[in-house]
Parts: C-alpha cells; structure tokens; sequence
C-alpha cells in the first residue's frame, strides 16, 4: 500500500484531514500501541479520534486509491457523527463501534440490522457487506459467511466487494466437512465466480487483491486433488505477477510482490523460476530481511541445503521483532528436512526464548504454547 | 477490501498458524506487503506519515483538531 497507493498524488487533498501516523507493527516501540489498539490482519487502517483515542472506523485490508478516499472521508464522517444520530447513522454508528474494538459477533448482528434496513442504493451499504464478511470470519461463523455471499454476491458482481464475497464464499464453502452434500456444488458456484471476477478486466482491484484470488483458486484446485490445473493455475499466477512487478517503478514497489510471487512458484512446481527475482530483491534492498528470508525458502524447495541456511543466516542478522520467529521456524525446517533433528531442535528452542522476550503487545501466549508443543513432539 | 481466509491468515496475533504450517504455506498466508524502506531508492508517499510516534501523532491532532489515520502494517 505504502509503495503502490499511498504515493498516488490524488491522496494530496486529503493530506491536511488527517495527522498520518504508520504503526510499523513489527517494532517494539509499538507495542503499546498494538496492545491499545489490537490489530488482527494486516494492513488495518484505523481513524482514530485525538479527544477519547477511541477508533471511530476500522478497514482491515487493502483498498484501492478511489476505495481509501471514501475510507478517509467516511472517517471523517465518524469522527464527527453527532451522539444524537438517529436512524441507519445510529445503527453503522454501533456497529462500526463494535467493529473498531474487535467484538466481531456483536458487530456482526448490527450489521445485518443496518444492512436489514438499508436501501439498495445507501452509499455505506458496500462497507457494511465487506465488514459484515470480515467480522464473520474472524467470528468463525462459516454458515453466516456462506449465506451472506450466496446472498449479496449478484448485487455486488463486477465490484471489489463482489470480488471479497466470491473469495470469502469459496473460503467457507472449502471449509465445510467433505461429507456435506452441498459441498461440491457450493464449491463450484464460488469457484467460478472468482475465476469470472479474475477474468473481469474492468474490474477495479489491486494488484495484490488479482494476486490473492488466484491463491484462493489454486487452493481450491488443490482442494479437489486437481494436480495439473492447480499448477497451471499457479504458473498463470506467477506470470500476472511478473508482469505486475515489471511495471513497478522502484524496488520497493517490485518486491511488493515478492511473497507471492515465491509461492506461485512453490505451487507451480517452479521455485529455480522466483531465485533470480529474490536475489535481485536481496542486492536492491540490503537491509531488507525478506530477501534472505524468501530465499531460504525457495532453496529449501530445491533441496539446497547449504544455500537455504546462509540465506538463513543473513536473513537472522537483519530481522526483528515477532518475523525473528517465523524465520528461525523456516531455519528449524531446513535442519529438520536435511535430517539433522538436534539443530531443528535447538533451533527452535531459540525460537521459544526469542517469543518470551518479546514485549507485551508482541508476545503471544498462543505462539509459545505452539512452540512448546512443537518441541515435545520432537525427538530428543 | 480483501477478506478471504488469506486475509484471515495474516492474523498478526496467530503467527501460531505459521508456525504450524510449512514454510511455504505461511508465505502464501501473506498479502503481498511493503519492504524495509530503504531511503536511497523509497517512492514518496503524498501525504506526510509520521513513523512510530503515536505521541507526537496524539499532541499534533489535538492542536489541529483532525482526526488520525494510522496504517498498521509489517515489513513482510
């Protein structure tokens, strides 16, 4: 976002509404920050009001540049939302307040009453859909999230909200046990409806957003044991993402795309294809521990050993914060793939001291328990 | 807005889930995102972000009587 859309110079009108504040989540400094305002997926946008510091709107993901000039001017209107609202205001007004603080089933039933009540053509009906989604899957509640996309998804055809019902319907419906009779066909109808909004050129979503469609679709091809599509799927996938990392204008914008470009490779069957991309990424960007930290990864594919613990190695010097404990997990697997459990294991005991360090707001009880789990399940 | 279960899957608060996964699968959970800025090559952003100071953030709003915009985000 920062590199792709923040830079776009329509956004200058807007510059004086806000003080702009980036919570680089991964720094310990912030984690105060985190602990005050808890963030579940990244990117999270947050308006927040300077007088109580309570959040007035949350939008969890990316957004397109028309998509964060209305989030920006909708939080101005929340911020500024009189006490005295009445009506449909009143009612986004409590569910946007249960949403900003994270109390997902509560939010959920107060949106399907603001959206039980809202005209078709109520311009704050597509931001209630795409929350009412979100805050049903971060409720667990499959069943909810199933009929709100077989329900909402022909109003929203050919727009990013229909694009998030489609990939949050085939979430769901890949989520239901393999025993459910109406599995397969729930499956299909959300299958095709994402490979028809991928195929929708007029479509206006990012890059990132295009991207993620097609992770879902080759899960979905892998889901039905369909080898070959998915790893067509996923080489089709790495071309879209080539051409988007060569239109970029700097590194920062080309790496962008370098997570997934690894995995479409990974899927694809290809990883030798991403090595040259992330050790150009490495030598763009030399402080950055991604690089490294993709590499790893991508030589472990390759069962080269060697080359996956130095770019290891460099990855560990350069990294901070809660990533220390993704990448020393990628080390542990590396030794443990190379059949050397006692480095595995001493690797991610590192990983468990690393995890009690970190800061209130950082630390995670779950990861640690997970942690633990993990090495009693090893041998000793 | 993305809300798949990719999205789901960026769960700042679960890295247990990629702990748990192979490593792989734990970069397919990511969206793509933005890299350590490095200042030599950074693209200028067209409004003016604050970095990590919510406190300087806080005393300017308050002054200027606007709202804040936080973006929450990770270097992967």
């Amino acid at each position: 976002m920062r590199a792709n859309v923040f830079t776009d110079k329509s956004l200058a009108r807007q510059a004086g509404r806000f003080v702009w504040l980036a919570m680089n989540t991964e720094q310990a400094v912030n984690a105060p920050l985190r602990k005050q305002f808890p963030v579940a997926a990244l990117p999270t946008y947050l308006v927040v009001d300077p007088e109580d510091e309570k959040i007035a709107l949350r939008w969890v993901g990316g957004a397109t540049v028309p998509q964060l000039h209305k989030l920006l001017d909708d939080g101005v209107a929340a911020v500024e939302r009189k006490p005295g609202a009445r009506g449909l205001d009143a009612l986004l007004a409590t569910a946007d307040g249960h949403y900003a603080a994270q109390e997902d089933s509560a939010a959920a039933v107060a949106y399907r009453e603001v959206l039980a009540q809202a005209p078709a053509d109520w311009p704050q009906r597509a931001r209630a859909v795409d929350a009412l989604l979100f805050a049903q899957q971060m409720a667990d509640d499959n069943p909810a999230c199933l009929a709100l996309a077989q329900a909402e998804l022909p109003r929203y055809r050919g727009t990013p909200t229909g694009l998030g019902l489609a990939l949050g319907g085939l979430d769901a419906a890949l989520a239901l046990p393999a025993e459910d009779p109406d599995r397969a066909k729930l499956v299909a109808g959300f299958e095709a409806a994402a490979r028809a909004a991928l195929a929708d050129t007029a479509l206006k979503v990012s890059d990132d957003d295009r991207s993620s469609v097609y992770g879902t679709l080759v899960a979905a091809r892998d889901d039905a044991g369909d080898t070959t599509g998915k790893q067509q799927l996923a080489a089709e996938w790495a071309d879209f993402l080539d051409a988007a990392a060569a239109r970029a204008q700097t590194p920062e914008q080309r790496t962008v795309y370098d997570s997934h470009r690894l995995t479409a490779c990974l899927q694809a069957g290809t990883p030798e294809r991403v090595v040259p991309v992330l050790q150009a990424a490495e030598r763009d960007l030399p402080d950055d521990y991604n690089p490294p930290a993709r590499l790893a990864l991508a030589y472990k594919a390759l069962k080269q050993y060697d080359d996956a613990l130095a770019a290891s190695d460099r990855a560990l010097a350069r990294v901070y914060g809660p990533r220390q404990l993704v990448v020393l997990q990628a080390r542990a697997d590396i030794y443990a793939e190379q059949g050397d459990q006692a480095s595995a294991r001493r690797t991610l005991e590192e990983a468990l001291v690393a995890a009690a360090a970190l800061p209130a707001g950082q630390r995670s009880e779950r990861q640690i328990a997970a942690l633990k789990k993990k090495l009693e399940g090893m041998q000793p | 807005m993305k809300t798949s279960r990719l999205a789901q899957l960026l769960l700042a608060a679960s890295l247990v889930a990629a702990l748990s996964l192979a490593a792989h699968a734990a970069e397919a959970a990511k969206t793509p995102s933005k890299p350590k800025p490095a200042a030599a090559h950074a693209a200028q952003p067209a409004v003016p972000f604050l970095e990590d100071d919510y406190p300087e953030a806080l005393a300017q709003a308050r002054a200027r009587k606007v709202p804040i915009f936080i973006e929450a985000w990770a270097p992967w």
